[in-house]
């Protein structure tokens, strides 16, 4: 299992994908693990979607960090163009430069060559991944959230990988990153980026994998308590609410609990602190409506009852 | 399922994933060849040897949406169950003929025949039965050929321009020379250094947007050839319109509307719809809606259209809160339910009672004349009183 004759000596095995995880608190399970190994070794996009707060966004910081490279991150938003996430010049800069020089010495075209050179040049999140001398991870966040437009020009990028600047020429990649794509569902991506991508979809964990994520990231909680917030948050996520807490407001909520040295849930404390997980007054009034359903399909028995 | 030996050898490992790629097209998941090419490599590189990690390479390449990610496993293990069958018998049958075969139900297919007998035993369809409900409202429908669906759209059209033309207070600029933008120019002169030219600007239009849920749930059957009919002459006339169409489960249809021929869009619609004419579940569908959707295709630009009869068979209390919260970011909803054009009709189905205060414009849609009426009312901002076409 440790290593197979393909493998180039570089690009990390199965097995130490699984390590990084652990290493970095990260609780995954195989079929994360299995999609990114596949992204790397044929080299293709890894596009992943799902809920907020699930952990997208960390599985490429875990992937840089097993690189041992970079991580450059752009992230999209309505009306992103080319020029913020590719390049663009240093207008004031420039500007600036044409005051400083003396302009008898120089010749209009030596002004020019110079104000165009790469001196100038402001390099955005995508001509920085492609210029880097090693391959780095480019995290595309939120990409659903970036008009269509930017879609299709990512699309060109990333096959053909090279840029060209009308005043500098071609810019061909140095190395070719590892990306990664996330998405929120926001908007349905196009079938040509889908196609491109390898998929991974990652749904809020089971309250197992849930409470092992609550020791891994606060490894003095008492054991009851992290039980207690695992069974309730899954219990909560089957309430029909408007905004669905994710992983990283568990985490808060436990954090605050584990601070405020609770060693298990009643429906005292849930009510006292539930704003660390709902951040809407609907949902907020909806859950307290339906705590005691919540409590009782849970097992956590109220103290006070 | 356990003592199944699903992975083959090398020799027919091309084989059983070419078969399973094959498997996966009956369930509308779309495997290209390019995908097939890396997955082989893929099985190459990963030195698999027990059945879950084959399954998770086969996932990791071939499923590209939420969809298929989330019914992978299903799939998966249904057809490794009736490819061992399959095996299991050829097996027999080259081993050992004389041996007695009533273990074993299926004999030895032929790919095309199995692959059929999956797709039997996927899809439990049935006729829709016939109802005698209202066979008036049914003959209206019927008069709707080709022709009227052409008159349909066209009328749609004549009405989509002013759904287009909603001017919004934010300017964009213009090469023609309309109205000056001095604010544009300062900032143009301050950039340049230089004034190089004036710029101008209009206003900048503020498209209506809509989003349309019908109901094709079986209590719909009736008015199906026109539900068809009014689903594609919308998304023909206007493009800022979202389609969905719902019975117990929620689809998005938009992108099969744009791509086919109307005849050709309903029968992969009614193909990758399994529960066409089944029962329905507004409230759970809309609350699918509210948590995938809301925030792409709903603001307050979007007229909702939901087009269903309100027979519910499902939460009421759940059905009543989805409306409340799209009642309050949408611009308005227009209910359009083919019973109403009935004279005796009341709205007191339960589903319509539920959903009944949080809407703005309740309509029969029966005919076309009441549909005019509707699509006046689409542009105009949202009245306080509810507002109720019926005729």
């Amino acid at each position: 299992m440790k290593s197979s004759p393909e493998k180039s000596t570089r690009s990390p095995s199965l097995d130490d994908i699984r390590q990084m995880f652990e290493q970095q608190g990260y609780i995954s399970d195989p079929q994360i693990e299995m999609s990114l190994y596949l992204a790397l070794q044929l080299r293709k996009p890894l596009l992943i979607e799902g809920p907020a707060g699930v952990g997208k966004t960390a599985i490429a910081q875990v992937m840089a960090q097993a690189l041992h490279t970079k991580l450059i991150r752009l992230q999209c938003y309505e009306g992103l163009d080319a020029t913020h996430a590719l390049y663009e010049w240093n207008y004031p800069r420039q500007l600036l430069y044409l005051q400083i020089i003396d302009r008898q010495s120089h010749s209009t075209d030596a002004i020019e060559a110079d104000l165009f050179s790469e001196k100038f040049l402001l390099r955005r999140p995508l001509l920085q991944a492609i210029s880097h001398p090693h391959p780095v991870v480019l995290l595309i966040d939120e990409i659903d959230r970036a008009d269509e437009e930017f879609e299709s020009f990512l699309l060109e990028l990333l096959s053909e990988w090279q840029i060209t600047i009308p005043e500098i020429g071609t810019i061909r990649a140095q190395s070719i990153p590892y990306v990664i794509l996330t998405g929120n569902r926001t908007r349905e991506l196009s079938e040509a980026l889908r196609r491109r991508c390898l998929y991974l979809w990652i749904d809020y964990p089971s309250p197992d994998k849930e409470l092992q994520i609550i020791h891994a990231h606060i490894p003095h909680i008492h054991r009851q308590l992290a039980q207690h917030i695992a069974a309730f948050m899954h219990e909560l996520r089957q309430l029909k609410l408007e905004k669905t807490p994710g992983i990283s407001e568990t985490i808060d909520w436990a954090q605050t609990l584990a601070t405020l040295h609770y060693d298990h849930l009643d429906k005292h404390i849930i009510e006292q602190t539930l704003g660390v997980i709902l951040k809407n007054w609907e949902d907020m009034r909806h859950t307290r409506d339906s705590l005691s359903d919540i409590l009782e399909k849970t097992g956590i028995q109220s103290r006070f009852l | 399922m356990e003592e199944r030996n699903a992975i083959p050898q090398e020799r027919s490992l091309v084989e059983y994933v070419l078969r399973f790629c094959q498997f996966l097209r009956t369930k509308s998941c779309p495997v290209g060849t390019a995908v097939i090419v890396d997955l082989l490599e893929a099985l190459r590189l990963v030195p698999f040897r027990d059945e879950r990690r084959f399954k998770r390479v086969l996932k990791a390449l071939l499923a590209r949406d939420r969809r298929s990610f989330e019914h992978f496993d299903e799939w998966y293990d249904t057809f490794a169950f009736y490819h061992e069958k399959e095996q299991q018998s050829r097996r027999k049958e080259r081993s050992d003929p004389t041996r007695d075969r009533q273990t074993l139900s299926l004999p030895s297919h032929s790919w095309e025949e199995l692959k059929s007998w999956y797709r039997v035993e996927s899809s439990e369809e049935e006729l829709p039965a016939y109802s005698p409900v209202d066979t008036w409202t049914r003959k209206d429908f019927r008069l709707l050929d080709e022709q009227e669906v052409r008159r349909l759209e066209r009328l749609l059209r004549r009405h989509v321009q002013r759904w287009i033309r909603r001017r919004s207070r934010l300017r964009k600029v213009t090469k023609r020379v309309s109205r000056f933008d001095l604010r544009r120019t300062v900032q143009r002169r301050l950039r340049r250094g230089t004034l190089d030219r004036f710029v101008f600007s209009t206003p900048k239009e503020k498209p209506l947007r809509i989003v349309l849920l019908c109901d094709v749930s079986r209590s719909m059957d009736i008015y199906s050839r026109f539900v068809v009919h009014f689903l594609y002459a919308f998304q023909g006339a206007y493009d800022k319109i979202e389609t969905f169409v719902f019975s117990t489960r929620l689809y998005r249809i938009t992108d099969l509307l744009k791509q086919y021929h109307i005849r050709q869009a309903f029968q992969r619609i009614s193909a990758e719809v399994p529960q066409w004419s089944g029962g329905t579940d507004i409230g759970t569908c809309l609350w699918h809606f509210i948590r995938q959707y809301r925030h792409i295709y709903v603001d307050k630009r979007t007229v909702v259209l939901i087009l269903s009869d309100g027979w519910d068979c499902g939460d009421r209390e759940a059905l009543a809160r989805a409306m409340q919260l799209l009642h309050r970011s949408a611009a308005k909803i227009i209910w359009l339910n083919p019973l109403a054009g009935n004279p005796q009709f009341r709205p007191d189905v339960i589903g319509m009672k539920a959903a009944m205060p949080y809407v703005d414009v309740f309509a029969s849609a029966h005919n076309v004349h009441t549909l005019i009426k509707v699509f006046r009312q689409i542009p105009r901002g949202r009245s306080k009183r509810q507002i109720v076409i019926r005729s």
